[in-house]
C-alpha cells in the first residue's frame, strides 16, 4: 500500500497560539508535568544551593561515614562532608553540564547543520565528512584526549562532551534545511533579494526547533550521565567540588560499610534525568502537531 | 651431637635454598625432632627466623601436614605490568610480574633479607671488588645453560650511559663486570658501595638475562629466565599465565604446576571474585579488608608495606623555595587525619626513610615528640615572616597511581588543613602521563607541590639520594650544604654504625627543612583463600618468594 | 542503487584519512610521550639514553615523517607494533575486538528482546498509569550510570548469590558456557541504559506511525489492530529505528571502556584508553582506526538498507 507522506511537515506560517497549545497539552497529561516539575525543582535547588544547604559542600567537620543522622540529614561521606549538602551544590554541576555542553552542541551542530543544508554542494560534503568524523571517533577516547591535551577540569569535560553531541544536532538540522532549500517560496524570497540570515530564521527555523528542543532535552540527561563517567575516570569535576558522578564514583566502594555515600547521589542523578526525559517527553508529544489531533 | 651435626647440614641448606623450610620441617621430624626442640636448634645455628609475626599461615602448620606438590592457581593481580622487559621499565607492577621467572645474582626472602640466589656466595677481597661465585648446574627456560656470560651480557646494558636502563643509577658507582672463569664474575667499583648486593635483590634492571636475549627476543613480552616459573603467555591487561620449571635449580620447588595472574584492577571485582572462590588470592586495600571482615571464609593476611607517600615541594618556585614557608605547612599538617581518611586509617606516620624499612628509620614515637607537631599560631607567625599573603594559592598537582586511596584522598583532606592557615591548595586532578610529564625537567617542574610515593627501595640512599643531592635533576631547588656532604659519605661507608650515624643526621636536617612533606607509610592486607598455605607477606610486595613456597592444600 | 553504495563507499575515504590524522595529531598534542612513561615519574636518564630509547621506538623521525611511515604501513595492512609490547598492532586487536564485539552485539540483543515489546505496548496504551509507569521504569534505567550498576551486581552475585564466572576468558565457540556466565554482568550493566533508550524510541515512532492517515484508514475499513499494528505501524516503525541499532553498535563498541576496565574483560575499549595513558602511539592510533572502520561501514550498512527499502530517502 503505497503512500505518499513526507517524514515531516513543512509549516509556512507561524501559529501565533502554538505556545498556547503546547502548555495547554503538558499541562494535560501527568508524565509532563511530573518531568516539568522535577525540573524547576532542580533549578531551583542549584540557584539557591547557598541559602538551602545545611552546611559547606567542601569542609570537613564530621566524623567519617556517619549514618544519616540530626545533624547531616542524609549521613556523611569518608572525608566527614554533609552528603545532604554536596549533593544541594552538586545540582549546580549538574544543572552546568547540561547546559553548557548541550549549548555547545546545540550551537556548533546547528551551526554546521544549517550552513551544509543552506549551502549544499562541496560545503555540505565538507561538513559531512566532519560530523562522520566527529561520530566515528570513540566518543570515550575523545573526551579523555581533550582532557589530556587541555587539561582537566569541568570546562574541559563541558567542551568535550559538546564536541561529541554536536554531530547528532548537526543531523537534525541539516534534513529539513535542505527540504525548505528547495521549496520553491524559496527560490522566490532569494530572487526578491531577501537577506540569507532571513531566510534562514523565517522558513528553516520553525521546522527545526520542535527535534532540537526535544534532542536538547535529552540529551540534557545523557550529559549529566557523561560527566558522571568521566569523574569516574579521573577527569571532569576536580575535587573536592561535590559532582554526582564523583559521588557516586567514589562511594560505590562503600556500599557494604556506607550505602548512603552512594545511594542518595545516585537517586539525585535518578530523578533528575527522570524530569528531564519526562520533561523532554511531553514537550515532544506537544510539539509534534499530528499528535495533539488525536 | 650427632643430631646437631645432620641438623646444622639442613639449616646450610636451608640457607642456601637447597632445600625450604618446609622440608627442613620434615625432615627434622623425620630425625626425631619435635616443633620446640627445631626451633630452638634453628636459633643455635643462627638462621634468620623465617616466621613472621603477623601471618596466621605459616605459624602453626610446621610438624603437621607436609606440602603437597601439584596444583593450579589463580590470583588476582591488581596492577597491570604493560610489558616485562625487566631493563626498561620503571614501573613496580612490571617487577611484580616478571619476578617470578627472571633472578639476579641475590634476592630477597619474605623479611626482606638478601639471600644468595644465582650467585651462590660472595667475598669482598677489597672495599672496592666483588667476587661472586655463581651457582653451578643452574639452567635458563630453554634449557641451555646459564654462565657468567650471562652476568656479563646483561650487565654491559645496564652499565652503557647511552643505553636503555632506565635504573641504571642503582649502579652508578659501578666501574667495571669482568668475567673470571665460567661460574665466577668480579665486579669493581669506583668507590665503597653497600647498596649494591640490595640492588640486584630488587630487580630494577638488575634481573639476568641470556645472552644475546635483547636483539633475539622480545623482551616486552616474552621471558627467558632462569626462575621457578616459565611464563607461557603474557595477554596485557588481562593474564599472565606461569608455568613451573622443571629444571629450576631450586627444585622440587616451586610446589604449584601452574599459576595464573588475573589482571584485575577494580577492586569490587577482585573481592567478588575471592568471594565466590573464583581466585586464590587477592590483594586488597584497607577498605576491602573492612568490606571482608566478617567473611569466615578467607584468610587475611595484614602487614606493613614500604611505600612511603609523600607531599614534593617544587622548590624551584617562590614562596616553596623559602624553608619557613614549608616549615610552616609541615605545622599545618595533620598527619594522623590524612591516614584516618584517605587511608582509611591504615597506616603509620613516617619520616624520610621509610617506618619499618630495617631499623635506618626514626621511629614514629621520636616523630611525634620533635618533629610532627601541629602548632598552627607558629606556622602562620613564620607564614607572615616569610612574606606569604593571606590566600596563597597552592597547585597541587595529583594522580591516581592505583593501590591506594591516598594519592586522590590526601589531596581533599589537605586543602582543608591548609585553609587554616591561609594557603589556599588547588587540586588539579590529571591522567598518570601527564603527571609524569609535568612532574619531570620535561615539563618544566609544572606544579607547586605533587602527591607521590616512594615505592620499595633496596638501601636507605634510595630514599634520599635522588631528591636531596643538590646535583641531581630532581632535586628540584632544593640545596643543603651538609646533606651534599653527608649523602655521598653515607652511600660509600661500609661500617653500619657510621652508616647508620650518617642517615640519622640526614634525616634529622631532612625533617627541619621540610624539603618534602613525609606522611606516612601504609598497610597491605593480602585475603587468600584457606587452602593456600604457607604463604608470606613481603612488606616489598613483592611476591616472588611466596609463590616459589606455597602450596594448595587441596 | 549501485551508484549510491559506491559513492558512499568513496565518501569513506576521506573520513577514515581525516581520523587517522586526528588521532595521530591528537596524541601528540598530549603532554608527556611514551618515553617519559618509560622512564617513570622519578627516575631520571641521560639525553643519550633518551636518544636510544626514541631510536628504539621509531620516534627519532620527523612527525610527518612517522605519520606517513605508519600510513604506508596501514595501507599494506600492517598497523605496526605496539610501542610498550613490542606485540603487532593488528594481532593485538583481532585478539581484543571479538571481546568487545561480542559484548556489544549480546548487549543490543537483549536490550532490544526487551525493550521492543515495552515500547511498543507503551505506544498503544496511550494514557494513563501504564504509560506513565512503562516511562519511569525505563528513564530509572537510563538514569544510573553503568559502572554504579556494576558495583551493585558484583555486589549481588559474590556477597548473596556466592557466586562469580570464571576469571579466565574463554571464546564463546569455545566453551559457550563459561563465556556466557562471564557476559551476564557485564551485559546487564550495559543493557540497562539502552533499554531504556530503545524503548523510548520505540514508542515514539509507533506513535507517529500510528496517527497516519493511512492508519486511520485501515481502521476506518475495519482491519483488526493487530493486523494494524504488525503489517503496517511495524514495520514503517522500524526503519529509523534500524538505523538507529547501527549507530548503537558504534557508540558500544568504543563506549563500553568502562565496563571492560571494571569486570577485566579485555576488549578493545579498554586497550585503546590503557595505550592513551601509556602514551603508546601506534596501538591508540591503529585500535581507534579500526573501531572507526567498523563504525562506518556498519553506518553504511544501515544507509544502504535504508535507501534499499525507502527509495524516497537518499540524501542528496
Amino acid at each position: 500500500m503505497a503512500t505518499l507522506e513526507l517524514k515531516q511537515p513543512i509549516r509556512i506560517r507561524k501559529e501565533r497560539s502554538r505556545a498556547g497549545d503546547i502548555l495547554r497539552v503538558l499541562s494535560g497529561r501527568a508524565a509532563g508535568l511530573a518531568g516539568l516539575i522535577l525540573v524547576l525543582f532542580f533549578i531551583l535547588l542549584a540557584a539557591a544551593a547557598p541559602l538551602v544547604a545545611p552546611h559547606d559542600p567542601i569542609a570537613q567537620p564530621a566524623d567519617r561515614l556517619l549514618p544519616p543522622d540530626g545533624t547531616y540529614w542524609l549521613g556523611t561521606d569518608e572525608f566527614g562532608r554533609d552528603i545532604l549538602s554536596r549533593i544541594i551544590y552538586g545540582s549546580r554541576v549538574s544543572l552546568q553540564v547540561g547546559v553548557i555542553s548541550v549549548g555547545i552542541a546545540l550551537l556548533l551542530g546547528g551551526a554546521l547543520g544549517l550552513v551544509a543544508g543552506y549551502y549544499r554542494g562541496w560545503i555540505d560534503s565538507v561538513i559531512g565528512r566532519v560530523i562522520d568524523i566527529i561520530f566515528a571517533f570513540p566518543s570515550v577516547i575523545l573526551i579523555i584526549v581533550l582532557a589530556g591535551v587541555l587539561g582537566p577540569s569541568i570546562s574541559t569535560a563541558m567542551l568535550a562532551i559538546g564536541i561529541v553531541y554536536a554531530p547528532q544536532f548537526a543531523r537534525i538540522v541539516r534534513g529539513p534545511t535542505l527540504s525548505v532549500m528547495q521549496q520553491q517560496y524559496v527560490e522566490g524570497a532569494h530572487a526578491i533579494g531577501t537577506r540569507q540570515l532571513q531566510i534562514m530564521l523565517r522558513y528553516v527555523l520553525p521546522n527545526i526547533a520542535a527535534p532540537i528542543i526535544v534532542q536538547a532535552t535529552l540529551s540534557f540527561s545523557t550529559a549529566i550521565l557523561a560527566e558522571a563517567t568521566l569523574s569516574f575516570l579521573g577527569l571532569g569535576t576536580q575535587p573536592p567540588d561535590p559532582s554526582w558522578g564523583a559521588m557516586l564514583g567514589t562511594g560505590r566502594k562503600f556500599m557494604e560499610l556506607a550505602p548512603w555515600v552512594a545511594i542518595y547521589p545516585g537517586l539525585a542523578i535518578a530523578l533528575a534525568v527522570l524530569g528531564w526525559n519526562l520533561f523532554g517527553d511531553a514537550l515532544r508529544d506537544a510539539l509534534d502537531p499530528r499528535l495533539s489531533q488525536n | 651431637m650427632r643430631e646437631h651435626d645432620s641438623f646444622q647440614r639442613l639449616t646450610d641448606d636451608l640457607r642456601n635454598q637447597r632445600i625450604s623450610r618446609r622440608e627442613l620441617f620434615r625432615r627434622a621430624a623425620l630425625m626425631g625432632l619435635g616443633l620446640p626442640a627445631v626451633a630452638s636448634l634453628l636459633a643455635a645455628c643462627a638462621v634468620p627466623a623465617t616466621t613472621p609475626a603477623t601471618a596466621p599461615t605459616t605459624a602453626g602448620e610446621a610438624a603437621t601436614t607436609g606440602p603437597k606438590m601439584g596444583g593450579t592457581s589463580i590470583w588476582a593481580a591488581e596492577s597491570d605490568p604493560v610489558a616485562l622487559n625487566p631493563i626498561t621499565n620503571s614501573n613496580f607492577a612490571s617487577t611484580q610480574g616478571f619476578e617470578h621467572c627472571y633472578e639476579s645474582l641475590t634476592a630477597y626472602d619474605a623479611k626482606l633479607n638478601i639471600i644468595p640466589s644465582l650467585a651462590e656466595s660472595w667475598e669482598q677481597p677489597d672495599d672496592l671488588t666483588y667476587i661472586f661465585k655463581l651457582r653451578q648446574g643452574v639452567k635458563w627456560h630453554d634449557g641451555s645453560d646459564f654462565t657468567a656470560e650471562d652476568v656479563k651480557y646483561t650487565f654491559d646494558i645496564v652499565l652503557d650511559p647511552e643505553g636503555p636502563a632506565v635504573w641504571r643509577s642503582n649502579f652508578d658507582q659501578v666501574d667495571s663486570v669482568e668475567i673470571v672463569d665460567p661460574h665466577t664474575v668480579k665486579f669493581t667499583t669506583k668507590a665503597p658501595f653497600p647498596p649494591l648486593l640490595g640492588a640486584f635483590a630488587i630487580l630494577r634492571s638488575s634481573a639476568i638475562i641470556k645472552k644475546g636475549a635483547m636483539e633475539e627476543t622480545n623482551l616486552d613480552s616474552t621471558i627467558i629466565g632462569t626462575g621457578p616459573y616459565k611464563l607461557i603467555q603474557y595477554v596485557p591487561q588481562d593474564v599472565i599465565e606461569l608455568e613451573k620449571f622443571a629444571d629450576y635449580w631450586g627444585a622440587p620447588l616451586p610446589y604449584l604446576d601452574k599459576v595464573t595472574f588475573k589482571i584485575l584492577i577494580d577492586e569490587d571485582t577482585r573481592i567478588a571474585a575471592l568471594r565466590a572462590g573464583q581466585v586464590d588470592y587477592a590483594f586488597l586495600t584497607a577498605l576491602g579488608e573492612q568490606r571482608l571482615a566478617g567473611d569466615e571464609q578467607l584468610v587475611l593476611i595484614k602487614g606493613p608495606r614500604t611505600f612511603l607517600f609523600i607531599f614534593v615541594f617544587n622548590m624551584l618556585r617562590a614562596p616553596w623555595s623559602d624553608v619557613r614557608v614549608r616549615q610552616a605547612i609541615s605545622l599545618a599538617t595533620n598527619r594522623d587525619e590524612l591516614i584516618e581518611k584517605a587511608m582509611s586509617g591504615a597506616g603509620d606516620i613516617s619520616g624520610p626513610i621509610p617506618t619499618g624499612f630495617g631499623d635506618w628509620f626514626i621511629p614514629p614515637d621520636e616523630l611525634r615528640e620533635k618533629y610532627y607537631i601541629e602548632d598552627l599560631e607558629k606556622a602562620k607567625a613564620l607564614l607572615a615572616e616569610a612574606g606569604v599573603a593571606e590566600g596563597q594559592k597552592l597547585d597541587l598537582l595529583v594522580t591516581d597511581f592505583g593501590g591506594s586511596g591516598f594519592y586522590t584522598g590526601a589531596g581533599v583532606v589537605w586543602k582543608e588543613q591548609l585553609a587554616r592557615i591561609g594557603i589556599d591548595v588547588q587540586i588539579r586532578l590529571v591522567e598518570q602521563g601527564v603527571y609524569i610529564q609535568e612532574a619531570s625537567p620535561d615539563g618544566n617542574w609544572n606544579y607547586d607541590v605533587g602527591i607521590n610515593a616512594f615505592s620499595p627501595r633496596h638501601d636507605p640512599d634510595g630514599f634520599v639520594w635522588a631528591r636531596f643531592f643538590s646535583e641531581n635533576p630532581y632535586a628540584v631547588g632544593y640545596k643543603n650544604e651538609r646533606m651534599d656532604e653527608i649523602l655521598p659519605a653515607a652511600r660509600a661507608e661500609l661500617d653500619l654504625e657510621k652508616r647508620h650515624a650518617l642517615y640519622r643526621e640526614a634525616q634529622e636536617i631532612l625533617l627541619t627543612e621540610s624539603p618534602m612533606i613525609w606522611v606516612s607509610v601504609d598497610n597491605i592486607v593480602e585475603g587468600l583463600q584457606p587452602y593456600v598455605k604457607d604463604y608470606e607477606q613481603s612488606a616489598f610486595t613483592r611476591r616472588s618468594w611466596a609463590l616459589k613456597n606455597v602450596w594448595l592444600d587441596k | 542503487m549501485s551508484k549510491y553504495i559506491f559513492r558512499r563507499l568513496v565518501q569513506l575515504l576521506p573520513t577514515l584519512f581525516g581520523i587517522s590524522l586526528l588521532v595521530f595529531g591528537l596524541m601528540r598534542l598530549l603532554p608527556g610521550d611514551v618515553v617519559r612513561v618509560l622512564v617513570g615519574p622519578e627516575l631520571t636518564i641521560t639525553p643519550e639514553q633518551r636518544a636510544t630509547l626514541e631510536r628504539m621506538l621509531g620516534l627519532d623521525a620527523p612527525l610527518y615523517i612517522q605519520y606517513l611511515r605508519w600510513i604506508g604501513g596501514v595501507l599494506t595492512g600492517d598497523l605496526g607494533v605496539s610501542l610498550r609490547t613490542s606485540q603487532p598492532v593488528l594481532a593485538t586487536i583481532v585478539q581484543r575486538f571479538p571481546i568487545t564485539l561480542e559484548l556489544s552485539v549480546l548487549a543490543l540483543i537483549f536490550s532490544w528482546i526487551i525493550a521492543v515489546p515495552l515500547g511498543i505496548w507503551a505506544a498503544v496504551r496511550r494514557r494513563g498509569a501504564a504509560e506513565f509507569t512503562a516511562q519511569v521504569v525505563g528513564l530509572i534505567g537510563l538514569s544510573l550510570p553503568n559502572f554504579w550498576l556494576a558495583t551493585m551486581l558484583l555486589l549481588g552475585t559474590s556477597l548473596l548469590l556466592r557466586w562469580q564466572p570464571s576469571p579466565l576468558w574463554v571464546s564463546i565457540f569455545v566453551d559457550p558456557g563459561t563465556n556466557l556466565q562471564m557476559m551476564i554482568m557485564p551485559v546487564i550493566s550495559l543493557s540497562v541504559a539502552l533499554i531504556a533508550a530503545i524503548m523510548r524510541m520505540v514508542r515514539s515512532s509507533m506513535l507517529e506511525v500510528l496517527s497516519q492517515d493511512y492508519i486511520r484508514t485501515a481502521r476506518a475499513k475495519g482491519l483488526g489492530e493487530t493486523l494494524i499494528l504488525s503489517r503496517h505501524a511495524l514495520k514503517n516503525a522500524f526503519i529509523p529505528v534500524v538505523t538507529v541499532m547501527g549507530v548503537q553498535l558504534g557508540l558500544l563498541l568504543g563506549g563500553a571502556v568502562v565496563i571492560e576496565q571494571i569486570y577485566g574483560l579485555p576488549g578493545i575499549g579498554w586497550m585503546i584508553l590503557n595505550g592513551i595513558y601509556q602514551r603508546d602511539y601506534t596501538l591508540v592510533q591503529g585500535g581507534v582506526l579500526f573501531i572507526a572502520v567498523v563504525f562506518v561501514l556498519i553506518n553504511l550498512l544501515v544507509d544502504v538498507l535504508y535507501a534499499y527499502v525507502d527509495p524516497r530517502i537518499r540524501y542528496d
